[in-house]
Parts: C-alpha cells; sequence; structure tokens
C-alpha cells in the first residue's frame, strides 16, 4: 500500500508561533533544530530554529500529515525553496503586536507566491491578545493583500492552544479540498 | 486594539500606504521623539486628518486655529474679517471653502493653503526617531480644512521623491538581492518619472535590484529607493530571491531526519512539484482533525 502525507510548511517571522504551533499538536516529539541564537536575535528569543522544525500526525496507517516550521531568519531563505516546491500548502504566522515583522511577512509572503502560486496559504493572526496588537483587516493591509480577487483567509490563531491549531489546519485542508480537481485525485 | 507604532518599526511612508489602501479616515497623531543628546530638545506632536485614505488637513496643533494662523500670516484678509469668518463659521464646511464663498480667498489661494500643509507633512518623512497613532473615531476639524484634499499615495511620492536622508527607511528598502515583481497588470495610472518607468520595465521577479542596476549603470540604492516608490503606489511588490545554498552556511544542516519521517525534503534533486494527495486523505485528514479540535 502506497503511503500518502500530505506537506504544510508553516512559516512566519521569528517569535511568531510557529515552533510552538507544531509542538502543540505534534504526535512526535517535535523535531527541532534549535539553538541558542547568539546574535541580536538572542534578546527577542532565548532560542531560535536555525534549520526547521517538523512535526508529524498520523491520520491512517498509510495516511499523514506533516508539518514543516521554517527557520525565523531570512539568511536562511535557501531552505523556505526546499520547503515550498514539497509543500502542498503553507500557514503564515505573523505577531499582530509586531509591527517590524510585518514586512518582512509581506516578504514572505511574496515569495511564497511567486515560487508556488499554486498551492493553498493560510496567515494565522498570533497574539491578538495583546495589547498594542493590529487589527487584523489592518494587518492584511500591512501585508499588501487588499483588493485581490481570490484572497488569502486571515484567522486568529493561539498557537498554544490545540483546539485553534487544529482550527487553522482544518481551514487550510479544506480549502485544500476544494482547489481538488477530480482528474488531479489520485484514489 | 489601536493602530500605533514607531517609525523604526513602521515606517511613515507605509502607514500612508495603509491609510490609502484602506480608505482609512481619522486623525493620526504623529509625535517626534526629542533628541537626548541636546538637552532643550523637546517631543513635538502633529496632527493630519485623513478622509477615505485621502489628507485632507495637516496641523501643529488641536486648537483649530492652525489655517486662520495660516491666512493671517500671509495677510491676505484684514484681520477682523478672518475673526468674523472664524467665529460664525458653518462647522459642516470646510473652512478654506467658506472663505472661498464669500471670495475673501481665490481658489489659487487655497491651493497654497493646503500645498503648505502638505509641505509640512512632508518634511515628517525626515523623522529619525518618532510614534504615531491613528484615532479612527476622531471627527475632521472643518476649521483646518481647505476643501481640497490628496491621497497619501500621492504625498508619499512627492515626499520620497524629494527626500534627502533615507536613513529612516534604509530598513524599509527591498534587498538589493531580491527581484522586483509588477503586480498591476495595466498601465500605471499615476505619473512616473523617466527613471521609474524604466525600474517598471523589469519588474518581472526574476532580475535582482543589483543586476537592474547594473544594467542601468547607476547606483543600487537609487534603484532601491525607485523600486521601494513603485511598491509604495501599489505597482509592485519586493520577490525575495534565492541566492545561496546550504553549503555556504556554517551551521550543521543535518536533515537526514527529515527522510527518517518519509519526507524527501532535504534531498536536492527531487521533482519539481509536490505530488498529488488523494481526496480520501483530505477527507481522512479533516475528519481527524475534527475529532481532535
Amino acid at each position: 500500500m502506497t503511503s500518502e502525507i500530505l506537506r504544510i510548511v508553516v512559516t512566519g517571522g521569528v517569535g511568531a508561533g510557529k515552533t510552538t504551533f507544531i509542538r502543540t499538536i505534534s504526535e512526535i516529539d517535535v523535531v527541532d533544530t534549535d539553538k541558542r541564537a547568539t546574535d541580536e536575535l538572542a534578546e527577542l528569543k532565548e532560542t531560535t530554529t536555525v534549520a526547521l522544525d517538523f512535526g508529524k500526525l498520523t491520520i491512517a496507517s498509510n495516511q499523514s500529515l506533516h508539518l514543516y516550521g521554517t527557520p525565523g531568519q531570512s539568511r536562511f531563505d535557501f531552505m523556505w525553496e526546499i520547503l515550498i516546491k514539497k509543500a502542498h500548502a503553507y500557514i503564515l504566522l505573523v505577531d499582530a503586536h509586531r509591527p517590524n515583522h510585518f514586512r518582512y511577512a509581506r516578504k514572505l509572503l511574496n515569495y511564497m507566491r511567486h515560487h508556488n502560486n499554486s498551492i493553498p496559504a493560510l496567515i494565522g493572526v498570533t497574539h491578538t491578545d495583546c495589547a498594542d496588537a493590529w487589527e487584523i483587516e489592518d494587518i492584511a493591509l500591512a501585508l499588501g493583500l487588499q483588493d485581490e480577487a481570490s484572497p488569502i483567509p486571515l484567522i486568529t490563531v493561539n498557537a498554544n492552544e490545540r483546539e485553534s491549531v487544529f482550527q487553522a489546519l482544518i481551514a487550510i485542508v479544506q480549502q485544500l479540498a476544494s482547489m481538488h480537481s477530480p482528474q488531479g485525485v489520485r484514489e | 486594539m489601536s493602530l500605533s507604532s514607531s517609525f523604526t518599526d513602521f515606517s511613515l511612508a507605509e502607514l500612508f500606504q495603509l491609510m490609502d489602501q484602506g480608505r482609512k479616515s481619522g486623525c493620526l497623531t504623529v509625535c517626534t521623539l526629542p533628541d537626548i543628546k541636546t538637552p532643550e530638545s523637546r517631543a513635538k506632536y502633529f496632527y493630519i486628518w485623513f478622509r477615505s485614505g485621502r489628507i485632507v488637513a495637516a496641523a501643529h496643533r488641536l486648537n483649530g486655529k492652525g489655517l486662520v494662523s495660516k491666512i493671517a500670516q500671509r495677510n491676505w484678509i484684514e484681520p477682523s474679517a478672518i475673526e468674523t469668518v472664524y467665529r460664525n463659521a458653518s462647522t459642516t464646511t470646510p473652512l478654506g471653502l467658506q472663505f472661498k464663498t464669500q471670495s475673501l480667498l481665490s481658489a489659487e489661494q487655497l491651493n497654497l493653503l493646503f500645498a503648505s500643509q502638505l509641505q509640512q507633512v512632508r518634511q515628517l518623512f525626515e523623522i529619525q526617531k518618532g510614534v504615531f497613532k491613528l484615532d479612527c473615531k476622531a471627527t475632521l476639524p472643518m476649521s483646518e480644512m481647505t476643501g481640497l484634499s490628496l491621497s497619501a499615495t500621492e504625498v508619499t511620492l512627492m515626499a520620497l521623491r524629494a527626500l534627502k536622508n533615507w536613513q529612516a527607511l534604509e530598513e524599509a528598502l527591498p534587498d538589493i538581492k531580491s527581484g522586483i515583481r509588477n503586480i498591476n497588470q495595466n498601465q500605471p495610472q499615476i505619473r512616473l518619472n523617466a527613471f521609474e518607468w524604466q525600474i517598471w520595465e523589469f519588474a518581472s521577479g526574476d532580475i535582482s535590484i543589483e543586476d537592474i542596476a547594473a544594467q542601468l549603470n547607476q547606483p543600487s540604492i537609487k534603484v532601491q529607493q525607485a523600486a521601494f516608490r513603485l511598491m509604495l503606489v501599489g505597482l509592485m511588490e519586493e520577490v525575495p530571491q534565492v541566492t545561496s545554498n546550504s553549503n555556504e552556511y556554517h551551521y550543521d544542516m543535518d536533515l537526514t531526519w527529515v527522510s527518517k519521517y518519509g519526507s524527501r525534503a532535504a534531498r536536492k534533486n527531487q521533482e519539481s512539484q509536490a505530488p498529488q494527495v488523494s481526496n480520501s486523505l483530505l477527507q481522512n485528514l479533516v475528519g481527524y482533525l475534527r475529532s481532535k479540535a
């Protein structure tokens, strides 16, 4: 029996919650390559993902979901290329209370859309409970998502809560299912 | 929730783009932070009012006398006449229009007054350190309004073309390794200068800014600045390019553990697209996730 894997990339800036997102629902201990940050990031986050995070959910004996968390540092952008080519969908996590990260998130989004525009995307807005968090509609504007024919959905995500993470995954898998043409289905 | 930040984190240029594209209304308060090296330096406040993404007024104060002060400075109208119009002004019509209706100001004079307000706004782009906050519920101050307006994007474009010190925007400029991609299928509606047109012609997404600069025989910074302006007016987007491979990095990039879990993502010579998944997997997955949620 051929095994099937659905691969979802979880990307975003430093501290957006990528590692937590995967760790919250993975059935295996998340394989991460977190190393102690040695540069200016140390003040923001004690460790930062220098390669990628990997988590897994087994759906059936031959079906599973794999989650790949990208590094939070832009200098590892070659890793995005490896991942995005193999991904069936991606989730971009954006920290609502760090406007200084919106620019980077926008670049990530442009990168993804330019290199693989055919796969579904979802923007998960995290840290919305912080006092200085921006409204989702303003974050959408800051990411350049206005007036689009097929806009990328934005939803609030709490990466620490299983239910919230599952809801985000349901949203993107449903998007994928709706895009699935019968000709492309392998039964 | 609020729309507030510092210019270090989110530049005035990007903020104006957001105001325009979001058709925002309200009062934007800008506070320039005092220079810690200059003891007598103090925080300064400036207020800009927007209606549907267009700037309708700007002033240094909130007492509603900025516009009449500008009129008085120019000696266009007798002080007593200014005072009479101001005292009896309608609260529903811009004060500038009321002066014009009473033939006390010409259309040209109103243009000059509005240009003076915009000049103050353009000077804000030179700010190196400051904070901002938008009050979307603020009512428009008729006493500061000429009746004229200009889109925030056009103000930004004019300000950036004249900007001498780009230090505050260094972080916002597209990377020289990035490409620039045209996101507007139509010809630009906004008036571009000759150099901006040249840059627009290169917006395929696959040519890096440094290569564009080399082809045009121009400094990269000049191309970065022009590309940034075109990004702000919604004509193009920055597309990061993958310019290096893992061998150039000093980190231990052992990805064999990924293979262990069935992924081949770490292999370099793979097919370029992800294999299709079956409806069965998607349906089972949604069912599984719902049962866990």
